[in-house]
Parts: structure tokens; C-alpha cells; sequence
């Protein structure tokens, strides 16, 4: 049995046609009656045939196309050409790559990487360690982040939001999935959102850590919020190599868009305020505070504290001289 | 701060601005009159003194009537009229916008001019074009503790009203002197005199702290003011309130500086206390709670006095507030948790009289043996139009796993010397 896959590369994204070569050759077109249907309107209805020689090596055949086949950068005619497993084909506007299906194939070459690794670790052992692990870095959170005694019961209570939204995520996502790829993804999508939520959980602790250490930058909340959206942005970015079939440009680009998007409306109505708006009577400092283990640098010299201080009048009177100049 | 909250008695100044609810009031007008019924009597050679009194309003002419209303009294033949400089306020904040009129009791009106003001004691002086005969007459002799006082003003535009009462001195911790008048002033009567058996004025109505705790200004701030005989003019109000911000803080903080700040013990640390006379402490806890979490104390001193701007925007305050807490069911971390460093001053103030709070925060070196986290919160604002002037919060934060001692100075409008002298006193009593 000679199973090989045609892997398509095109506006469309990327696609995957399982073909048989033993039952005779294989019609690459734009044809509805194709082998492989190719939706590009630079393709001949029915446009390359792909068949089996007799001592087994693949050959091309290009069925008189207008735009023509080109294999290592010439054009494939009439005569059948050998083709060699990997090779890069171009008709029209797609890419094609035609890989031996009963080799041994890695599955990261066939599926996105992202997914190609999720699938591996994908088994009900790892389903359930990444629920146990979700829930324990959940009641973590709580308790660095409680002041009040610790209520363990509570905390395990207060974690199902989390548990909710990654079950959310992987039911509808996993629907998407189906609808989109036709792929059962729902095992490398639990795995994938459980991951997302404990890794922004460990990372919003560093960020609070760091924030601690460093109390006289007073952008701790742009921090946090970087954070927040750097890793939703990985996350997006994965959930939709998960889901479609979308090129890594554009995955990346609504990715980044959307975590650019979380960013600039957390930032934006601030920016737009009218100076009148933007004041404020009381005081707006760092906040977070540790034990002092965590205090990983020296303490300020209480001069030096004092020189550093000393700027605060200066900048006051400029904001003074600022506004005035606004007429505000 | 959070937490710390302040049992001080809230001194209303009596101007009135057509806001307070008038029911509750009438009643008090009514059983004044009869209570002074023998006092009416005692006046009867200077009764003719109540036609004397004026009411004075600020009005706003695009509004076409009176925003707010006071009392005041002419003191010379060439027109002078006193009245308080909270009544006038509304127009200091907008000369262009605003006026000054008189009332007589028979209802006449004009417009007058200010003239000068004194914003620490709360007195103006105001000028009219016509004067009136009659003028009231400051008494040169200081006030006898126990004298009968008698006051005269507007309530409530209701008419013109007297209140008699003993005075009792001058008031406990306070830096700026004020008469303790056990008479019930109302709203409206802020600026109208406060005279003696023989008619010289003693004083000038100014607030209440209700149920008959009244203050009247000491006649000899007017005599003060009367004697500078200046004339301002509107570009100058802004820098003239500096100046006199400036001049009383430079007073006031001087012994502050100078002298050793006294201190009592606060949960086995010492802490500052009634660091002088006009300095008051106010402490509680939290030993009513059952199974608290935290058990905390906590302190506050302050200085009575501050400065009346305008509705919105009041300065000179002085607040000193500590807060020790002790873990008693937390750990290291749910204890640090709590820990927050954001503020609110003391005094009011706008986008228009302020500008945003600058901070600085970080740990500071401790110079002492016990192994306390120190931070330090600096936080500055400049006022926008008195130059040169500053309303500043410190916080110092000292904690460890089990303990937290929060000390909080709020102080306003002064300069930045006087910032940076007493944040540094401050905090070094506390390192």
C-alpha cells in the first residue's frame, strides 16, 4: 500500500489529503472530481497527476496546465518527472509537498509544532496531573496572596473559576477544532489552557516580587500588565495553531494584535483623560509588599533616599509652570 | 491613612450659602430670643447698634443673586467695614467674576471694595463709598474671662439677631488665638461683632462647634489688620495669601524645628506624642474584636489650626497618625499582605489649586539594632497658585514578621525647607 500525504501551503493556510497511489494515479486540481481538490484560481481544473512507477519511485505529470508546474524551479511537462519525498512543488499559488505516508514520520512534520507537541504529551495521565497541578498552583496563589489566616478548604473552593474556564476553553475551542480541521483536539487543548493558567499564576508572583524590589518604579502596574498580555499572547498564539489552519504570520499577528489590543484599552483612557480628569487627591504608589526575605537587594542608604527625594519639588513646580502654560 | 480615624468635633465657619436645611435652625432662633431676653435689656442704651450691623454677600451676577452670605460692621468714619475673610472668600477665588454688596436692615444695598484680608486669623477689610455715622468701636481693654459677650449677625438671612454668653478665654491648643464664646452662632452670622456691655467690639463671630461652643477672632487681630492699611488689589490676592501662609508657618514651625519633640511610649517603641501645646492625641484599639486577626493600636495628633481658602480648598493642617499592628493568627506573608501605601491629605484642594501628588518610595537603611524593614513614602504637591508652598505625606513603614509600626505625617502649604526639616525630623525620631 502506497499511502503518501499532499500537503498544501496557500492563501487557504495549510491542508493535509491522505492519497493512495496503488489504485492508480492521483488527479491534483481545482476539479470538484480531483483526487485533491485545490482551491486556487491559478490551477487547472484538473492540472498534475501523481502516480507510482513500476519499480515504485513516485512521478510527476503535468496534464497541460496554463500556468504550468514547477519542481526545483522547472517546469514539469508532459513527460512523467521522478519526485523525490519532500520536494517543494508550485502550481498556481500553492505550495505543495508530498511526504511518504508509511514511513515513519514524525508527527511535529506533519501537524504545527505547537500542536505536534501537545498531541505527544497528550494522554489522561497528563490530563489529570495538569488538572492537580492547576488546582495546587491555584491555592498557591491564594495563599501568597491572602491577608487573612489561610483556609485551605476555602482556597480549593475559590479555585473552580479557574477549573470552569479552562473546561470552557477546551469545550468550545475543541468544537472549533472539529468544525475547522476536523481534528479531535480536545486533550491538547485542556492541556494547553491548565498550562496557561499556572504559568500567569507563577508569573504573576515573580512580577509581584520584582515589583517589591524594585518600589521606587512606579510602572508596576504597566508591568503587570505586560505580563498578563505577553501570555495570553503565547497563549492565542497556540490556541489557534490548535484550531486552524492559519500561516504562523498570521497566528502571530492576531496574537500579538489582540495582547497589543488588552494593552493599549488598559492604557488608553488614561491617556485621553483631560488634565482636569487625570487629578487626583490622594497618593498612588507601588503596593505590593513582602517579608523582608524577599527584599533581594540592599537597602537605600537613608541620604541617598533623601537626594532622591529631593527632585519631587522641583518636578512639582515644573507640572505647575506646565499647566499654567495650558491655560488650564 | 486608612484606619485611623479622627475624634476631633467639626468647627463649622458661619457663612451661609443658601445649603443648610432651615427647620431645626428656627427653633434655636426663637429660644435664643427668649433666653437674651434680659440681655436685650442690659443693651438698651446700644440697641440702635443692631441697625448698624450689615449683611454681606457675595454675588454673582451672572447667577443674578447672592452665593453666599455673612455679617459685618463698619469701624471707621472713612468707610472701613469688617467682616470675616471666609464670608469674602468666594470672592478672592474670582474677582472678575464676582461681587461684594452690604445689606442694611432696612434694606438698602451697594456695592463695596476689599480691601485687605487676614487669612490666618479669618478677618477682611472691606471699604464703602458712603459712609454710615455710626461706627462701631474696638475695645481697647483684653477681655475678662467670664464677661458677658454679645454677639451680633444675620442667622440664616432671617434679620439681624443677638446672642449673648459668657466668653471663657481663649481656646486650648490652639496656635492661632480664638475667643471660646458659650453662645449659639448660626450661619450667616460670620463676620459680625461680638461686643462688650459698653458696646466695643471684642471680637468677630467666626464658627461654631455647635451646642453653644462658638469662637470669636480676638478684636486685637482687627485692630492689627486695620493698622497695616493696605490696599490690595485682585493680581495681588494669590501672592498676598503666600506671603501670609508663608510668614505664620515660618512662626509656627520654628519651635517645631528647634526644640526635642516629646515622645510616649507606643507598642514598646517610643513614638512622638503632643509634640507642643497645640498638639493634640487621640488613640484607640482594637481589644473590643473578637479573635482578631491583627491586634492593632493606633495614634493620632494633630494641630487644630488650619486655613480657610474657600469651599474647596483648605491648607496649614498638621497631622501626625501612627498605627502599630501585631500578627496574632498570620504568617510572614499574609501579614505583609496588608501593607499598603497609598494616602489622602488632610486639607482639601482641587485640580485648579493643586497639582497631582509625586512619590518616592523605598527601603531605607534602619540605624538601629532591631531588624526592622523600613519604608519610606514621600509624597509632594505643589500648590498652583501660592508659590513656593507644599502639601507633603510621609509615610514610614517599619515591619518585620510578627510587627508594623505605620507613622504618617501629613502637613500643608508650606515651603519646601519646611517640608524637608520636618520629614526628616519626622522619621529620624522614628529610626
Amino acid at each position: 500500500m502506497k499511502n503518501c500525504i499532499v500537503r498544501i501551503d496557500n492563501s487557504h493556510g495549510v491542508s493535509y489529503h491522505t492519497v493512495n497511489l496503488e489504485h492508480g494515479p492521483v488527479i491534483v486540481g481545482r476539479d470538484w472530481n480531483a483526487d485533491v481538490v485545490l482551491e486556487d484560481r491559478f490551477v487547472d481544473p484538473k492540472h498534475l497527476q501523481i502516480s507510482l512507477s513500476e519499480n515504485g519511485e513516485v512521478l510527476l505529470e503535468d496534464l497541460g496546465s496554463v500556468n504550468g508546474t514547477l519542481l526545483k524551479r522547472r517546469r514539469v511537462g508532459a513527460t512523467p518527472v521522478d519526485y523525490k519525498w519532500g520536494q517543494l512543488l508550485r502550481i498556481g499559488d500553492s505550495k505543495i509537498t508530498i511526504i511518504d505516508g508509511d514511513a515513519e514520520v514524525e508527527t511535529t512534520l506533519l501537524r504545527s509544532n505547537w500542536i505536534g507537541v501537545l498531541s505527544k504529551w497528550s494522554s489522561p495521565w497528563m490530563w489529570g496531573l495538569s488538572l492537580a497541578l492547576l488546582t495546587l498552583v491555584q491555592v498557591g496563589e491564594k495563599y501568597l496572596n491572602s491577608r487573612q489566616a489561610f483556609d485551605i478548604s476555602k482556597a480549593l473552593y475559590e479555585s473552580w473559576p479557574a477549573v470552569v474556564a479552562v473546561l470552557v476553553v477546551t469545550i468550545i475551542f475543541g468544537l472549533f477544532s472539529r468544525l475547522l480541521k476536523g481534528e479531535n483536539n480536545f486533550g491538547p487543548l485542556w492541556i494547553l489552557s491548565c498550562w496557561s493558567v499556572i504559568i500567569t499564576s507563577i508569573a504573576n508572583f515573580l512580577v509581584k516580587v520584582i515589583r517589591f524590589n524594585w518600589q521606587s518604579f512606579d510602572a508596576g502596574s504597566l508591568l503587570t500588565l505586560f505580563n498578563a498580555s505577553l501570555i495570553f499572547a503565547i497563549f492565542l498564539f497556540a490556541l489557534l495553531s490548535v484550531v486552524t489552519n492559519l500561516r504562523t504570520k498570521s497566528r502571530m499577528g492576531i496574537s500579538m494584535g489582540f495582547a497589543a489590543v488588552i494593552m493599549a484599552t488598559s492604557f488608553a483612557p488614561d491617556y485621553f483623560k483631560e488634565e482636569r480628569q487625570k487629578w487626583f487627591a490622594g497618593t498612588r504608589t507601588e503596593q505590593s509588599t513582602l517579608p523582608k526575605s524577599f527584599l533581594l537587594r540592599g537597602e537605600t542608604e537613608y541620604k541617598t533616599y533623601l537626594a532622591e527625594v529631593e527632585s519631587l519639588f522641583s518636578e512639582s513646580d515644573d507640572e505647575v509652570k506646565r499647566l499654567a502654560e495650558l491655560e488650564l | 491613612m486608612t484606619g485611623i480615624g479622627f475624634r476631633c468635633y467639626w468647627v463649622l465657619l458661619l457663612f451661609f450659602s443658601g445649603v443648610y436645611g432651615l427647620y431645626a435652625q428656627e427653633a434655636d432662633v426663637e429660644s435664643s430670643a427668649l433666653d437674651t431676653g434680659d440681655s436685650a435689656f442690659v443693651l438698651a442704651p446700644g440697641s440702635e447698634l443692631y441697625n448698624e450691623v450689615l449683611q454681606i454677600r457675595v454675588v454673582s451676577p451672572k447667577a443674578g443673586s447672592k452665593s453666599s452670605i455673612g455679617s459685618g460692621f463698619q469701624v471707621s468714619d472713612d468707610g472701613l467695614i469688617i467682616t470675616n475673610y471666609h464670608v469674602v472668600s468666594g470672592f478672592v477665588q474670582a474677582p472678575n467674576k464676582r461681587k461684594i454688596e452690604y445689606m442694611t436692615h432696612i434694606g438698602e444695598s451697594g456695592e463695596l471694595e476689599l480691601l485687605d484680608f487676614d487669612v490666618i486669623n479669618d478677618l477682611a477689610v472691606l471699604r464703602v463709598e458712603e459712609p454710615w455715622e455710626k461706627t462701631f468701636t474696638i475695645s481697647p481693654r483684653p477681655l475678662i474671662k467670664g464677661e458677658v459677650v454679645y454677639a451680633l449677625g444675620n442667622p440664616y438671612d432671617l434679620g439681624i439677631t443677638q446672642v449673648s454668653g459668657p466668653n471663657n478665654g481663649l481656646v486650648d491648643h490652639n496656635y492661632v488665638d480664638k475667643i471660646f464664646f458659650s453662645g449659639s452662632l448660626n450661619p450667616g452670622m460670620s463676620g459680625g461683632p461680638a461686643i462688650n456691655k459698653a458696646g466695643e467690639v471684642v471680637g468677630v463671630n467666626v464658627a461654631t462647634a455647635g451646642n453653644q461652643i462658638s469662637f470669636l477672632v480676638p478684636a486685637l487681630a482687627v485692630t492689627k489688620l486695620l493698622e497695616r492699611n493696605a490696599s490690595l488689589v485682585a493680581e495681588n490676592y494669590d501672592a498676598e495669601i503666600t506671603t501670609q501662609i508663608k510668614a505664620w508657618q515660618a512662626e509656627r514651625i520654628k519651635s517645631l524645628l528647634e526644640e526635642p519633640w516629646a515622645k510616649k511610649d507606643f507598642a514598646g517603641r517610643e513614638f512622638p506624642d503632643e509634640i507642643r501645646d497645640d498638639f493634640q492625641c487621640w488613640g484607640g484599639a482594637n481589644d473590643e474584636a473578637v479573635d482578631p486577626v491583627v491586634s492593632a493600636i493606633s495614634k493620632t495628633c494633630q494641630s487644630k489650626d488650619q486655613i480657610y481658602l474657600s469651599p474647596q480648598l483648605s491648607a496649614g493642617h498638621f497631622h501626625m497618625s501612627f498605627r502599630h499592628e501585631k500578627s496574632e493568627r498570620l504568617n510572614g506573608l499574609q501579614f505583609a499582605n496588608r501593607r499598603g501605601a497609598s494616602m489622602w491629605p488632610n486639607n482639601l484642594s482641587r485640580f485648579k489649586d493643586s497639582t497631582n501628588y509625586r512619590c518616592h518610595a523605598d527601603f531605607v537603611k534602619d540605624n538601629q539594632e532591631h531588624d526592622l524593614l523600613t519604608r519610606v513614602t514621600t509624597c509632594v504637591r505643589a500648590f498652583r497658585r501660592f508659590s513656593g508652598l507644599y502639601d507633603s505625606l510621609l509615610l514610614v513603614e517599619q515591619m518585620n514578621n510578627e510587627n508594623s509600626w505605620s507613622s504618617h505625617l501629613s502637613i500643608s502649604a508650606m515651603t519646601k525647607d519646611q517640608v524637608q526639616a520636618l520629614n526628616n525630623k519626622f522619621t529620624e525620631a522614628l529610626r
